[in-house]
């Protein structure tokens, strides 16, 4: 058994907008050990960004972080102070976004940008930063990486900036590396390249990973273990084979059927008919209910608590693991 | 980069030339030359009244006047003032007087980004709080106001109210009193800059806050910068493409605006030089002086695309691979 580094327990983060009170993460509890990789996987609008920025605590109006306590090697960040934050934000735990083009600063370098993270963090000379932010371009597999350290990011290809994003978020050797769907802006085999390389620091660094997505597909090869997220809430945690060979809830089961044949291109998920609820208004019972091809009068009225059907697994459902119609 | 530049220089060129022959036409069609003015509409004498004519170009046809003024104009020759300065070569003058709007456009373009910088940031960081709804209000304000009356306001306020020397107008050489100098200039800068502070700390406010919500903000907050850092390098800095442009733009306008304040004020600047040539029926001397005044309009513009250029490396470097 590996030593836990992160360890969320019963996280809520609410937006407390116009229209009335967003529950993006309504209670939620997931850990994840040292090295390894945990997949978060839910329709867009399922809370797994919130999730991410709140482990971040980037969370800004009319956002707050209102209850429950999020253990970094044993540490609640959610008792640091901004100051702390800063020291933790880029050295132990980062994060890379979705769109890398404008992710990065469009008027700095891809140098400048490495190097600024490093003098925050570390201490090193002008010359040795530099040295460095090369170091990690060779590293992440950009070709040319002394002239391509002082390219502007547009100069890249969509692949080779995400790279460039990547070796910023592991220039200081993170213990923590959340990818926030890192690959949606890319084709299949740049796609396949990415996780390539992030397996690869993975295993370098011994780099716990916190791979956010909505393709189940990605999880299969990449993660460790997955977590399932519907409507704010967790619904389904497995590891990752037992997920496949026996998902319990019939959410799971919708996106495990929404994978398309090997040869085939990205997964959609739009297979599941309906949509996902308004976090302002959730429907009574069940979140899931109204388009549960298994829901009855229970479903609708109570809500299922999250239950440990076997080892390594949570569930929140009524019928889990019954197939039904 | 260099391919860019060359095309907006060709504009601006092009541009002149439009400009040079829509000037020229204008004043031709306008009734009453200088003719008129320098001998009086009652006196009636056609004998030398075609002598003047003759000796002024002016009963050559159209296109080879419109080709004589182009002509001196490339040798960097403005013509002779025929009327108010008799005899005088226009580009001296010009030159003089340009010398004055100079001075009153940089010192209210400086006030009006002293005061923009500060009220917009702020007002974007504080937004919809109490610092933004001043700002708003005051801009507001600013930007309603006409020019004259502010204008006339300031005056009686400080020159008839207070009697202060340097509250009623007029211009002082800064070689001989800086002070009075500056004093003198201080309240027309500021009527003609109201506008700009507004506009400009408006855009920067719009800017910044689109800034704030980009992306690489977050990513700079994700990597652990302190805030002055992402303030500065990911918000202020790439905010402020957009706004030079705006700054541009006024510095450009600043020169229009001169003309009623110029007067107001009693400075003897190009706009001040412009109506009194329209006044006396200068042709030669009004008619460059608005090509000058064109031809600076489209410099400032120029360096605004250099600057532009070189602050965004997507335009200087060109897009993609
Ligand atoms: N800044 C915000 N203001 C208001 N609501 C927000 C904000 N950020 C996220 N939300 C809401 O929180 C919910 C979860 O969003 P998110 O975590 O981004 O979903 P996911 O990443 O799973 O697609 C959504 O309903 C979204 O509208
Ligand atoms: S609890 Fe009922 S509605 Fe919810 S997922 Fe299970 S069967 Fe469907
Ligand atoms: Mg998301």
């Amino acid at each position: 058994m590996t030593e836990v580094l992160l360890r969320i327990e019963d996280l809520v983060t609410r937006f407390y907008t116009e229209l009335g009170v967003v529950k993006a993460v309504d209670g939620n509890s997931l850990h994840l050990g040292e090295g390894e990789s945990l997949g978060v996987v839910g329709e867009s609008g399922s809370g797994k960004t919130v999730t991410a920025l709140s482990v971040m605590r980037l969370i800004e109006n009319p956002g707050r972080i209102e209850g429950g306590r999020i253990l970094f090697r044993g540490e609640d960040l959610l008792q640091k102070s901004e100051r702390q934050m800063q020291r933790i934000r880029g050295k132990d735990i980062t994060m890379v976004f979705q769109d890398s083009l404008s992710s990065l600063n469009p008027t700095l370098t891809i140098g400048e940008q490495i190097t600024r993270v490093l003098r925050f963090h570390l201490r090193l000379s002008r010359r040795e930063r530099w040295r460095r932010a090369v170091e990690l371009l060779r590293q992440v597999g950009i070709p040319e990486p002394e002239q391509r350290v002082k390219h502007y990011p547009h100069q890249f290809s969509g692949g080779m900036r995400q790279r460039a994003l990547i070796a910023m978020a592991i220039s200081c050797s993170p213990q923590l590396l959340i990818l926030d769907e890192p690959t949606t802006a890319l084709d299949v085999t740049i796609e396949a390249q990415i996780f390539e390389l992030v397996e690869e620091l993975k295993r370098a660094f011994r780099m716990g990973t916190f791979l956010i997505t909505h393709d189940l597909s990605v999880v299969a090869t990449f993660c460790d273990r997955v977590v399932i997220m519907y409507a704010g809430k967790i619904v389904e945690e497995a590891p990752v084979t037992a997920l496949y060979d026996r998902p319990l809830h019939p959410y799971t089961r919708g996106l495990l059927g929404s994978i398309p044949p090997l040869e085939g291109g990205k997964a959609r998920l739009d297979s599941i008919p309906g949509e996902v609820p308004d976090l302002i208004s959730l429907p009574p019972g069940c979140n899931f209910s109204p388009r549960c091809r298994l829901a009855d009068e229970r479903c609708w009225r109570e809500e299922p608590p999250l239950e440990h059907p076997g080892p390594g697994r949570r569930v929140a459902c009524w019928k889990a693991g019954e197939t039904g119609g | 980069m260099r391919a860019y530049l060359a095309k907006r220089f060709l504009f601006g060129v092009l541009t002149l030339l439009v400009t040079s022959l829509l000037i020229f036409s204008l004043l031709r069609v306008v009734p009453g030359g200088p003719v008129d003015a320098l001998i009086g509409e009652e006196w009636d004498d056609p004998e030398l009244r075609a002598q003047l004519r003759r000796d002024l170009g002016l009963d050559l046809p159209f296109h080879r006047q419109y080709a004589r003024w182009l002509g001196g104009l490339f040798r960097g020759d403005l013509g002779v003032s025929l009327v108010l300065y008799r005899g005088e070569p226009v580009g001296g003058i010009i030159l003089e007087r340009f010398g004055v709007t100079a001075q009153l456009a940089f010192i209210s373009l400086t006030i009006a980004l002293l005061v923009a910088f500060p009220a917009g940031i702020a007002a974007a960081l504080w937004k919809e709080r109490l610092p933004d709804h001043v700002f708003r209000i005051v801009a507001l304000g600013g930007i309603s106001t006409p020019n004259f009356f502010l204008g006339i306001a300031l005056i009686v306020m400080f020159g008839v109210g207070l009697r202060l020397k340097w509250g009623v107008g007029g211009y002082v050489p800064f070689g001989e009193d800086p002070w009075g100098w500056f004093l003198r200039l201080l309240l027309p800068a500021i009527v003609l800059g109201t506008d700009h502070a507004a506009t400009i700390s408006r855009m920067l406010r719009a800017s910044i806050l689109e800034a704030l919500g980009r992306n690489h903000v977050l990513t700079a907050k994700a990597m652990g910068l302190p805030r002055k850092e992402f303030l500065i390098q990911d918000v202020l800095r790439t905010a402020m493409v957009p706004v030079v442009t705006v700054i541009g733009n006024s510095a450009g306008a600043l020169l229009d605006g001169a003309v009623i304040t110029e007067i107001l004020f009693r400075l003897p600047g190009l706009g001040s030089l412009l109506v009194q040539g329209v006044y006396a029926r200068d042709l030669p001397l009004v008619q460059s002086v608005v090509i000058v005044a064109v031809g600076i309009r489209i410099a400032v513009n120029l360096i605004v695309d250099l600057s532009y250029a070189l602050m965004d490396p997507r335009i200087r470097y060109g897009r993609g691979q």
